[in-house]
C-alpha cells in the first residue's frame, strides 16, 4: 500500500512507559552508565527531579518511528532533535510526527517531518525534524 | 563588533575551536551487538526481525558500534565526564561546571551501516556558546562526529550539542 503523503498527515505514534527497565537496557548496549540515569539522588544533585532518561534512546525511538513508517519503501536521509525537559521516572512518552513538506521528484519524494515526544502531561521532552525520501519504485 | 561578555568561555577555549579531540575505529559491526541495541531500545515490545539474525540482517541507522569501545571504557575517569576528560586531552583546563545534560544531535546519513563492516570516527570541537540559565550559566559544546568506512566512504556526519551547567 502506498504511503499517504499529505501535509499535516500524522505518522503512526506509538508509546513507551518509561523507567529504569528501559534506561538499563539502553544504557547496556549504548555504555551509557551516566549516574543521572541510574539514580534518583544524582539526578537531583544535578539539579533535576531524579533519574532521568537517555537523550539518545528518544532518539532511537523517533527512528523508529520513522522506519515503521516508511516500511521499507524509503529511507532515512536527515534526522535533527534537540532535547528540553528531562524524560522522568514513569512517564510515558508519546513519539509522533507530522508531515511538514513534501517535495516530489522525478524518481523520489523528498519528504519533511517535523518529531515530538511527549509525555501524557503534555510535556515535550524532545522535538525535532527529519528528512525522510521514499522511493518511486515499487512497492516492496 | 563588541564580543558579549563570557563567564565560562575563555580564550584558550575560543583557540582550541577546530580541534580533533579523538580519532577511534570500532571493531567490525557483529550481529550480537545488533541484536542487543535492538532488543534494548524496541523493549517493551519486540524489534522487526531484520535487526535480530540472518545473512541479511540488517543495522538500524542510529546503532553505535563505538559504544564500549575499550579506549573510552578503560580510560573511565568517574570524576569526569566524557567531555571533560576530551578538553584535557587537548590542554584546555576543567570548564568551570559541574554538570552536563545531552543537548541535542542533528545527523545526516550517507550510507547504512552493515555487519561486518569497520567504521572509523572523528571528534572535532566545532564550537562553545553560552548564556544564561534560570539557575546560572549555561555551556553549550558543539562536537562534529564523522564516521566514515575504513575504506574512506562516508557513513554519518552528525552535530551533537552537550550542556554544561
Amino acid at each position: 500500500m502506498a504511503l499517504d503523503l499529505r501535509i499535516d498527515g500524522e505518522l503512526p505514534a506509538f508509546w513507551r512507559r518509561t523507567d529504569f527497565e528501559n534506561w538499563n537496557r539502553f544504557a547496556a548496549v549504548n555504555d551509557e552508565f551516566v549516574a543521572i540515569h541510574m539514580d534518583d539522588g544524582a539526578g537531583q544533585a544535578a539539579g533535576l527531579p531524579g533519574a532521568i532518561g537517555m537523550g539518545n534512546l528518544q532518539l532511537s525511538y523517533v527512528h523508529m518511528l520513522l522506519r515503521e513508517w516508511i516500511g521499507g519503501r524509503g529511507e532515512i536521509r536527515e534526522v535533527a532533535l534537540r532535547f528540553r525537559d528531562p524524560n522522568l521516572r514513569g512517564q510515558v512518552l508519546h513519539v509522533g510526527g507530522r508531515i511538514a513538506a513534501i517535495d516530489e521528484r522525478a524518481d523520489e519524494t523528498e519528504v519533511e517531518v517535523e518529531l515530538r515526544v511527549e509525555s501524557d502531561a503534555g510535556v515535550q521532552t524532545a522535538m525535532g525534524s527529519a528528512l525522510v525520501v521514499i522511493s518511486a519504485s515499487p512497492e516492496p | 563588533m563588541h564580543e558579549p561578555m563570557t563567564f565560562l568561555i575563555t580564550e584558550e577555549m575560543r583557540s582550541a575551536v577546530g580541534s580533533e579531540l579523538v580519532r577511534q575505529t570500532a571493531p567490525p559491526i557483529a550481529p550480537s551487538d545488533v541484536r542487543r541495541w535492538a532488543l534494548a531500545c524496541y523493549y517493551p515490545e519486540h524489534p522487526p526481525l531484520r535487526f535480530l539474525d540472518g545473512p541479511e540482517q540488517e543495522v538500524p541507522e542510529e546503532f553505535n558500534p563505538f559504544a564500549w569501545h575499550p579506549a573510552v571504557a578503560l580510560a573511565r575517569d568517574p570524576s569526569m565526564s566524557v567531555l571533560d576528560r576530551l578538553e584535557s586531552g587537548i590542554g584546555l583546563p576543567r570548564v568551570a561546571t559541574s554538570h552536563g545534560v545531552h543537548g541535542g544531535i542533528r545527523t545526516r546519513y550517507l550510507a547504512r551501516m552493515h555487519v561486518g563492516q569497520v567504521l572509523e570516527r572523528v571528534w572535532t570541537l566545532e564550537g562553545y556558546t553560552e548564556k544564561q540559565g534560570r539557575t546560572g550559566r549555561l555551556l553549550f559544546t558543539v562536537i562534529g562526529d564523522r564516521w566514515a568506512d575504513v575504506d574512506g566512504s562516508p557513513v554519518r556526519h552528525s552535530e551533537l550539542t552537550i550542556v554544561r551547567y
